[in-house]
C-alpha cells in the first residue's frame, strides 16, 4: 500500500507571465534540484527515500560526483537514484516502480521527479534554450509510514514562495469542504501523453477524488501501455502494469562528457581557469555553502580549509552551511556585450546582458554571484536574496553550475541616488 | 635607513607612444630601452648596467615564462642578472620597487625597470579571456565578471553610499582625456565631453565606455641609479624619494569595505613614512585610473585630499592642469593609455619630464615633488612611489 504523500511543481520564472527575465538559465537538472528541494522542504523528516528519476539525459548521463552533490543539495544522504527514458513510457514506469516499492513492503519514501522542457532538438552541450520547461515531483510513503503520514491534502505545500497556490494540488478535503481543483500552471503547453503530464494528470486526479477509485491510462501512438492508478480517497494503492522491458535506460560515461561534440570553448586554457577537478572540489561551499566556523573569533570559512580565514584559528573549528535565503546584496553591476569573460559568452549571446551581484550573509563572508530571474534593470543594491542552483558556463562539454541570487522583494530605495552630484561632498 | 644618505636617482626615462601599434612585443621593448639609454644626459653604456627588470603579463600568452631574458637581448647584454616581475596592472611599479631595493642595498649601482605589453592584437574572445586573468577566479570569474565588472561593483557601492549620480565619473574622464589630448604619445587624444561621457554605451553599469581604459600596446623603461654615480649621467637626477608597497585580499568578496582599497592606502604610508615632504607637499599625480572610478578611490586612499573629498575636488577643478593638485597630467590609463606592465614604468616617464619641466604643454607649473600610485588588479597589490628634484 502506498500513499501519495506530496506533491510540489516548479514553472521557471521565465515560463510565468508578467516576469522579464533576459537570462533563462534552467535546465532538467536545476529544475530537478528545485522540485526535489521543495519536496523535501515539505518533508524534512522522511527518515530514507528512494528517488526514481524519470527523463533527463542530464541526470542519467551526470558523473558521479555531481550526482553525489545533487543528492546532498537534496538532504538525502544515501538514495538510489534511478533514471528513467524522457518518454511518456519512462514516467510511467517511473510510477509504477515507485508504487510497486512500497508494495513490496520497505518503509520509507519513493520519489518521482520529472522535468519536461520544450526546446528544438538538439545533442550538443549547449543545446537551444528551452522555450517552456516544468519539473513535477511526488513523494510516496509506503508500508508503516503510510498509514503515519497526513493527507495528500495536508502534506502538500505551496510550490514555491513565488508560485501562485493555485497551482498545487490541495485537496482541501478535510472537514467536508470541497477539493480545489487542481488548475495547472498557467502557460503550460506540454502535449497529453508527456511525462510531466501524466504525473499532473496524477496529482490533479488525487486532489479531485473524494472517495473510490479512479484509473489513469497512458497511450502512446506506438502502443498502449498503462499505468493504473487507483485512489482510494487519500491513499493510492496501485497495481501497475509493467511497461515493456529491454528498453535501454539513458547512460552516458563519464569519458563520454568530454568527447561530446559542440563544446563552444577550446578545451585548452587561454587564461583564467578553472579545472574540472578544482570546480568539482568546491561544490560543497558552493552548492551547499558548506564551510567552518571559527568558534575562537565566529567567522565563517568558505570553503572549509582547517583553519580559520580570519583569525587563524585551528582548533574549534565546526561545520556549518550558510543559509540560501536572507542574504543581502551590497553592490551589483550589469555585465554588458563584451565585458563577460569567454567562458560567459554563450550566454550573453544567447540571452543577452546579466547582473552580477556582491551577497552578504548575516555573520558570514559576502559571496559574488549572478542575480537570476529578474530584468536587469531592476535595481538590487539593498535587497534580500535567495540562493538557487543555476547553470553558469558550458565548459569542456560539461556544464558548470553554480548558486545565483534570486530577489525576494524589491531593493529599498535608496535617498537621492540619483540627484545631482553633490557639492558638499 | 634614512630617507637621503643612500637616494636612488631616475638618470633616464623613454617610453613608445601607446596605442595600437604594428609592432611586435621585442620591437616595442627595443624601442621604449633605446628611447630611455638615448634620455641620459651623459651617455650610459651597457656595460654599467648591474641588473634589469622586466614588467610584462605576457598578455594573450606571447611570452608567459622567462621573458626578462629579452631585456637583456636586446640591451646587447647577455648575461646581465634579470628577473621577471608580475603583480598584473601594479609590474611597472613592482619592478621599480625591486630596482630600489637593489640600488639600495648596494647591489649594483644602475638598474633597468623595463614594462612592456601587445594587448590589441588579440582576437576578441582570446582578449576577453585574457582581460581577466588578474581578477580572483574561482568566485569572481565563476560569477561572469572581468575587470570591468569588479570596478562596476566599486563605483555601484560608492556612488550608492555617497548618493553621487555618475557624472562624478564623467569629471575624471573629461579631465583626463583633456590631459591625454596634450600629450603625443597618448592612445585616445581626443578629448570628450560630459554629455558624451552620459550618452557612452553601458559596458558594466554603472560604467560606460568612457569609464573604461583602453586596450593599448606599447612599453615604457626608466634608468635607475645609486647616489654616488648618479650625477655621472646627468646633472639633473629626480629622487625616489619614497616606495611604499600593499596588499589585499585577491577577491572583492573577501574586503571589508568597497570604497576604499587598503593595499593603496598600506603602500601610501609606508612611502611618506621616511619621504622628506608630507602628502599636502606633493605637486602632481600620476594615480592609478583603469576606471574613473579608481581614480576617486586612489585621491583618498594615498590621502592626497581627505576622505570623503575625492568627488568634491574633482568638480572643483583641483585635479586638472592649473588646479591645486594635477592629476595624470599624461591622460592617465583612461586616455594615455594602459599596456599592462608598461603603465607603472611609464608613470615614472611622466614624473621624469614633469619634474625636470620638459612636459611641454602639459607641464605642471612649478612641479617639484611628485607622486605614482599603480594597482594590480582590483586592489590586491598596490604601490606608492615619490619623487623630487
Ligand atoms: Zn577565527
Amino acid at each position: 500500500m502506498s500513499a501519495l504523500h506530496a506533491s510540489a511543481v516548479v514553472l521557471p520564472a521565465w515560463e510565468r507571465g508578467g516576469v522579464a527575465v533576459e537570462g533563462p538559465d534552467e535546465d532538467a537538472f536545476t529544475l530537478l534540484v528545485r522540485v526535489g528541494e521543495l519536496l523535501r522542504r515539505h518533508q524534512p523528516a522522511l527518515p530514507r527515500a528512494r528517488v526514481e528519476v524519470q527523463s533527463i539525459r542530464l541526470i542519467a548521463s551526470m558523473p558521479g560526483e555531481e550526482r553525489s552533490q545533487l543528492l546532498e543539495a537534496w538532504g538525502l544522504p544515501a538514495v538510489e537514484i534511478t533514471p528513467y527514458p524522457e518518454t511518456p513510457e519512462g514516467a510511467s514506469r517511473a510510477l509504477s516502480d515507485a508504487l510497486d516499492e512500497g508494495n513490496g513492503g520497505s518503509d520509507g519514501i519513493s520519489w518521482v521527479l520529472t522535468v519536461q522542457l520544450a526546446s528544438p532538438a538538439g545533442t550538443g552541450i549547449v543545446d537551444p534554450p528551452p522555450q517552456s520547461a516544468i519539473a513535477v515531483g511526488l513523494a510516496f510513503a509506503r508500508g508503516r509510514e503510510a498509514t503515519a503520514v497526513p493527507s495528500p491534502g495536508e502534506a502538500n505545500g505551496p510550490t514555491s514562495a513565488r508560485t501562485p497556490s493555485s497551482w498545487v494540488t490541495g485537496s482541501g478535503a478535510k472537514g467536508g469542504q470541497r477539493p480545489t481543483p487542481f488548475v495547472g500552471p498557467p502557460g503550460y503547453r506540454a502535449p497529453p501523453d508527456a511525462p510531466a503530464t501524466i504525473l499532473l494528470s496524477l496529482v490533479e486526479a488525487a486532489s479531485r477524488a473524494d472517495a473510490g477509485a479512479l484509473t489513469h491510462w497512458v497511450h502512446t501512438t506506438a502502443e498502449r501501455t498503462a499505468v493504473r492508478t487507483v485512489l482510494d480517497g487519500r491513499k493510492v494503492p496501485i497495481v501497475g502494469y509493467p511497461v515493456e522491458e529491454g528498453r535501454p535506460w539513458l547512460a552516458v560515461p563519464d569519458e563520454a562528457w568530454r568527447a561530446r561534440a559542440g563544446a563552444p570553448i577550446s578545451s585548452l586554457s587561454q587564461g583564467a581557469y578553472l579545472s574540472r577537478e578544482s570546480y568539482r572540489a568546491s561544490l560543497p561551499g558552493r552548492w551547499r555553502l558548506e564551510g567552518e566556523r571559527c568558534g575562537a573569533c565566529g567567522g565563517f570559512t568558505l570553503p572549509p580549509s582547517g583553519h580559520c580565514h580570519h583569525c587563524g584559528a585551528r582548533e574549534k573549528l565546526r561545520r556549518d552551511r550558510l543559509p540560501r535565503s536572507g542574504a543581502v546584496i551590497e553592490s551589483a553591476t550589469v555585465i554588458r556585450k563584451g565585458a563577460q569573460p569567454t567562458e560567459f559568452d554563450w550566454h550573453q549571446e544567447t540571452y543577452g546582458n546579466y547582473t552580477v551581484g556582491l551577497v552578504r550573509f548575516r555573520d558570514g563572508p559576502t559571496l559574488t554571484f549572478q542575480v537570476t530571474d529578474q530584468s536587469p534593470a531592476v535595481p538590487a543594491v539593498g535587497a534580500t536574496v535567495e540562493l538557487v542552483l543555476r547553470r553558469l558556463y558550458p565548459q569542456e562539454g560539461t556544464w558548470r553550475y553554480g548558486l545565483k541570487a534570486v530577489l525576494l522583494g524589491p531593493a529599498p530605495a535608496a535617498a537621492a541616488a540619483t540627484a545631482p552630484v553633490a557639492r558638499d561632498g | 635607513m634614512t630617507g637621503r644618505t643612500n637616494r636612488v636617482a631616475v638618470v633616464g626615462a623613454g617610453q613608445t607612444a601607446y596605442g595600437a601599434l604594428p609592432h611586435p612585443p621585442r620591437a616595442l621593448l627595443r624601442q621604449a630601452l633605446f628611447e630611455a639609454l638615448g634620455s641620459v644626459d651623459h651617455g650610459l653604456s651597457a656595460e654599467d648596467v648591474g641588473e634589469g627588470y622586466l614588467a610584462t603579463l605576457g598578455f594573450g600568452g606571447w611570452q608567459i615564462g622567462n621573458p626578462a631574458s629579452l631585456l637583456a637581448e636586446e640591451l646587447g647584454r647577455p648575461g646581465l642578472p634579470v628577473s621577471h616581475v608580475e603583480n598584473a596592472c601594479a609590474s611597472g611599479s613592482t619592478g621599480l620597487r625591486q630596482a630600489h631595493h637593489a640600488l639600495r642595498s648596494g647591489a649594483c649601482d644602475v638598474a633597468l625597470v623595463a614594462g612592456v605589453e601587445k594587448m590589441t592584437d588579440q582576437p576578441s574572445a582570446r582578449r576577453r579571456f585574457w582581460l581577466g586573468v588578474s581578477g580572483e577566479t574561482e568566485w569572481e570569474r565563476l560569477a561572469g565578471l572581468t575587470f570591468a565588472g569588479v570596478y562596476a561593483l566599486l563605483a555601484e557601492r560608492y556612488l550608492h553610499e555617497r548618493h553621487l549620480s555618475p557624472d562624478v565619473l564623467g569629471a575624471v574622464a573629461v579631465k583626463n582625456h583633456a590631459h591625454g589630448a596634450m600629450n603625443p604619445l597618448a592612445h585616445l587624444r581626443k578629448p570628450v565631453t560630459l554629455d558624451q561621457h552620459r550618452a557612452a554605451p553601458r559596458v558594466a553599469d554603472p560604467l560606460g565606455l568612457y569609464d573604461c581604459c583602453p586596450v593599448s600596446d606599447g612599453a615604457a623603461v626608466v634608468v635607475l641609479a645609486r647616489e654616488e654615480v648618479a650625477r655621472r649621467y646627468t646633472d639633473t637626477p629626480v629622487w625616489i624619494e619614497g616606495s611604499g608597497g600593499g596588499s589585499d585580499y585577491l577577491a572583492l568578496q573577501d574586503r571589508t569595505s568597497l570604497t576604499t582599497l587598503p593595499a593603496s592606502r598600506k603602500a601610501a604610508e609606508e612611502a611618506f613614512r621616511h619621504a622628506p615632504f608630507s602628502r599636502e607637499k606633493v605637486q602632481l599625480a600620476e594615480l592609478h585610473d583603469c576606471f574613473t572610478i579608481a581614480e576617486l578611490l586612489a585621491l583618498e586612499d594615498t590621502g592626497l585630499v581627505s576622505p570623503g573629498e575625492a568627488p568634491k575636488a574633482t568638480l572643483e577643478g583641483r585635479t586638472r592642469i592649473g588646479g591645486s593638485l594635477p592629476v595624470n597630467p599624461s591622460g592617465g590609463l583612461k586616455s594615455k593609455g594602459h599596456p599592462l606592465g608598461a603603465t607603472g614604468v611609464g608613470q615614472v616617464v611622466e614624473v621624469f619630464h614633469q619634474l625636470r619641466k620638459e612636459a611641454g604643454p602639459r607641464q605642471v607649473q612649478g612641479a617639484e615633488r611628485a607622486l605614482a600610485h599603480n594597482v594590480g588588479g582590483s586592489g590586491a597589490t598596490a604601490l606608492v612611489h615619490l619623487f623630487g628634484v
